[in-house]
């Protein structure tokens, strides 16, 4: 080496210490979101055993749970079908109409489903029980099958089910054993969300008077103010989340997908429907016409009829609507800014230390909104008084409870910023904040608002949480709502749970296009052998 | 630090573009680089060649400042940039790099990717390189927009600088990659397996491509790739990197002819290694007598045993029975026979001992021989040996 010369401008030691600060702001976000978890641990340990066992080995609990698992699983069953169903008849035939079915198919989603359970309560007050739980979760919930199993079909390689035709299987061969196999992540990540929803769900119960562990708390929690009761049953449904949360990790581990170049895949040809092209067209339109015709137009009927009654509450609809998307937009932003250390550690730095971060932080869907307020009101009572009803706690549930949405949306576009992206970057004379403004940022822009999309649309609908922990003299359209259709004024109620709806559609949007632009945005490809 | 293994190319006076010195690096698992020494002429195109695994990858990020070496100096143009204590951020290298898939933008189009690097390079008024040919581009000549158009135009892609990655092909992207790459002005230029990604059709293009583009703009490059043939045929110097250090370096003819050991002599093209015995000055062999390239002045004493290189196209087969005008060769049995065209390549099965079971043997023209002929094989024209321990 020729000594003597003088090093090159900008020579300098190195700092690793933008890394640990990463990591140290990682594990912090962690840690704040499993705090509602540690806390109800306390809370259990606080009541102890003996008191647990007596309140939890009653006849009470037993029907608590038969009533919550067959529900879940008969539930999940049908949301399948009808999620696999009517994604693959719209995706892969050539179904008349099928650009405006897949919009619309989808709209469900936007709907609480305590709004979908008033609509059909509100035209046919016989609904109610085992039965209507079935038919009104069903119908409210599908979507969440339904979005990832068509985005999976649409993007998986349409050769392979060729290939399996020309292997000698048949059309229902090959649907089963090629392209159920393509969409089964999919399917199994659809049904994880249905499952967890119905496990959390408390207003639609409520309204059908269905019983379930998360209604049974709520009451004990509301009436008798029961918190020994209310942590033993809220330990029994979390138990049942982890229970959900790990037979899924199990059956995903089995069903594991080679990776096939996308950019090799051709867009399918449509499989023509022929004579039964009459019985899918009527089953599809009637699965909007129940899920989404019917709470939308029992809405607009309330609000027609009732017009009188709703004058009155004008000033307190753009109150509520006021609060809800102030919070609601609160905790999109503080979700997806903690999303973001934690996917961009995961993506950058894969090991199993991060593996196992990342994946502590989906334990909290295991916890049901109720479960997580009623752990947040039992730590700012006792060690921060200031904050109970406070709006910083609201926001903080919102945010902790729809984290993992965040993460989810957040992971997969960091994930597809390729590190020789930046390195090339930097290669060109690009700072290490220059780099990340000019490449990273505008790579995963796209997925920070699609999980701040989906926080906001969550946190807007959410009921559950919000009544526990809504501030003082404050309304928002979701308490307010519940406060009205709890009079049975549903002409009263009607306008706010439409705000509520008109307000969550945009975010669905997004997210539904989200959805159809993910897999195609990178053109890296896999980042090649490298010794 | 030691320049034991420091390659000799003291051939130009002047500082060469890169200097590598002893450099180590390991990602916890054994060596991945190990005492690696290279230097790379200034307006040299530099072809690193090597197996996968062998560590040039690596080696590609540790010059560009991606990875730092756990020990060794990278020198450029006689100034250190990762050298004990001494790091220069990969930013401030005045390095263009060029990916495996090219690696664009997928948010900005070609002439937005191109122009990527620029503002920066501009204000920070880094060194102009000769810049010789047709495209005579100056670094105060021209606004910044005309610039990239010029790089653009310069690796043919004009009228496509509105395009999106995912609008273009393959080999678009490598060319709008190495005019991205270009337009920064940097001192040197790193392609890691450039054209590893492509079809073999596009490869030659692409590969003609890049030679005229490096040449006329005069830059020094380096190029990593794990193809024989795409080093030979590009380059003016190959540097074989075998288990994480440079096994040799040389002119591609030079290392061809002279493989410095036998691995090298297999991994350059189609190697016969037959057993001989070495005679003044030549090699004895089953198939006739070659000389000797260089004999060097250690020269063994008649009679050692050795290991003789004989490229395929060094040998010639004929029909058994029919003369040759040579000593009688040796004969063998045709196993497998494919014809090319231009030339056709037999594979013979010896039937008298030689120390190998399969004599490759690349014909031109004429007819390939039958699979179960009786052929005779003589070996004739010059060549490297090396005596058996």
């Amino acid at each position: 080496m020729p000594p003597g010369l003088p090093p090159m401008a900008g020579a300098r030691r190195r700092h690793p210490g933008h890394r640990r600060g990463l990591v140290l702001v990682a594990v912090a976000v962690t840690v704040l979101v499993l705090a509602p978890l540690v806390f109800l641990i306390i809370r259990a340990i606080e009541v102890g055993w003996s008191e647990l066992s007596s309140l939890l080995f009653r006849h009470l609990t037993a029907v608590l749970l038969w009533n919550t698992i067959r529900l879940t699983v008969v539930v999940s069953a049908l949301c399948a079908v009808i999620g696999v169903g009517a994604a693959w008849c719209i995706e892969r035939t050539d179904l008349p109409a099928r650009r405006l079915l897949s919009a619309l198919v989808v709209l469900p989603v936007a709907i609480p489903d305590f709004v979908v359970s008033f609509g059909w309560v509100s035209v046919a007050p016989a609904i109610h029980g085992f039965l209507g739980a079935v038919l009104v979760m069903t119908l409210a919930v599908y979507p969440l099958v339904y979005l990832p199993v068509a985005a999976s079909l649409r993007n998986s390689d349409p050769a392979q089910e060729e290939v399996a035709r020309s292997l000698g299987a048949g059309r229902w061969e090959s649907f089963t054993r090629v392209t159920l196999r393509q969409v089964r992540p999919a399917l199994l990540g659809g049904c994880l969300l249905v499952a967890l929803a119905i496990l959390a769900e408390y207003g639609a119960f409520e309204i059908l008077r269905y019983q379930t562990f998360t209604t049974e708390i709520f009451t004990e929690f509301q009436q008798g103010f029961n918190a020994p009761a209310a942590s033993a049953l809220s330990l029994v449904l979390v138990l049942l989340g982890l229970a959900v949360l790990i037979s899924d990790g199990f059956a995903r581990d089995r069903g594991r997908l080679a990776r096939v170049d996308r950019h090799a895949a051709r867009a399918p040809r449509p499989r023509h429907l022929g004579g039964a092209v009459v019985p899918v067209s009527v089953g599809l339109w009637a699965l909007v016409g129940l899920a989404l015709g019917v709470p939308v137009g029992t809405l607009l009927y309330w609000m027609l009829r009732g017009s009188s009654t709703t004058l009155p509450a004008a000033a307190g609809l753009l109150g509520a609507t006021l609060h809800t998307a102030g919070y609601s937009a609160s905790a999109a932003v503080v979700s997806t800014a903690m999303a973001l250390p934690v996917a961009v550690l995961g993506a950058r730095r894969p090991g199993r230390a991060t593996a196992a971060l990342e994946r502590a932080n989906f334990l909290i869907q295991a916890l049901p909104g109720l479960v997580v307020a009623l752990a947040l009101v039992f730590f700012s009572v006792r060690y921060a008084d200031f904050l109970y009803q406070s709006p910083v706690l609201l926001v903080f549930c919102y945010s902790v409870l729809f984290f993992p949405l965040a993460l989810v949306c957040v992971r997969a576009s960091v994930a597809q910023v390729p590190r020789g992206l930046e390195d090339v970057a930097r290669s060109l004379g690009q700072g290490r904040l220059a780099v990340w403004w000019r490449v990273s940022l505008p790579l995963v822009a796209p997925g920070l608002a699609a999980g701040a999309c989906l926080v906001f649309l969550s946190a807007v609908t959410e009921l559950t949480a919000t009544l526990v922990l809504i501030p003082t003299n404050t309304e928002t359209l979701a308490t307010q709502f519940w406060a009205f259709t709890g009079n049975l004024s549903y002409g009263a109620a009607a306008p706010y749970a439409a705000v509520m709806v008109a307000i969550a559609v945009g975010p669905s949007y997004v997210l539904g296009r989200w959805f159809d632009r993910r897999p195609t945005a990178t053109v890296f490809g896999p980042v090649g052998s490298r010794p | 630090m030691s320049r034991a293994h420091g390659t000799d190319y003291g051939r130009s006076d002047r500082v060469p573009a890169l200097a590598v010195d002893g450099l180590y690096k390991t990602f916890g698992r054994g060596w991945v680089l190990e005492d690696l020494s290279l230097e790379v002429p200034v307006g040299s195109l530099t072809a690193i060649l090597g197996p996968s695994g062998s560590g040039k990858t690596t080696l590609l990020r540790v010059v560009a400042g991606f990875e730092r070496a756990d020990q060794g100096a990278v020198v450029l143009s006689g100034r250190p940039v990762d050298r004990r204590r001494l790091w220069v951020s990969p930013e401030d290298r005045g390095i263009g790099y060029v990916p495996q898939e090219g690696g664009l933008f997928p948010h900005l189009d070609a002439e937005d990717n191109v122009a990527f690097g620029l503002r920066r390079s501009r204000r920070r008024g880094r060194r102009h390189q000769g810049f010789g040919g047709h495209h005579h581009i100056h670094r105060h000549g021209g606004h910044g927009r005309s610039l990239v158009r010029q790089y653009i135009e310069m690796v043919g892609l004009a009228g496509f600088e509105h395009r999106y990655p995912h609008q273009l092909s393959g080999g678009q992207q490598q060319r709008v990659a190495l005019a991205r790459a270009l337009a920064v002005e940097p001192e040197l230029v790193l392609l890691d397996e450039p054209f590893s990604s492509l079809d073999v059709s596009l490869r030659a293009s692409v590969r003609d491509d890049l030679q005229r583009v490096l040449r006329e703009s005069g830059k020094t490059a380096v190029l990593v790739t794990h193809d024989q043939d795409e080093a030979l045929s590009i380059a003016d110097q190959v540097a074989i990197i075998q288990h994480g250090r440079i096994g040799q370096v040389g002119a591609p003819a030079e290392l061809y002819a002279k493989p410095a050991d036998p691995e090298i002599a297999r991994f350059l093209g189609a190697a016969n290694l037959v057993t001989g015995t070495l005679r003044g000055g030549g090699a004895v062999t089953a198939l006739g007598t070659l000389s000797l390239r260089s004999p060097g002045a250690d020269r063994p004493v008649d009679g050692t045993p050795a290991l003789v290189l004989i490229r395929p196209e060094q040998i010639e087969i004929s029909p058994i029975g029919r003369p040759t005008g040579a000593i009688a060769g040796l004969a063998g049995r045709v196993i497998h026979a494919e014809f090319y065209g231009h030339d056709c390549v037999t594979g013979v099965q010896p039937t008298e001992e030689c120390g190998v079971d399969l004599i490759t043997v690349r014909s031109q023209g004429g007819e390939a021989p039958r699979v179960g002929e009786e052929v005779t094989l003589v070996a004739t024209g010059s060549t490297v040996a090396w005596p058996k321990t």
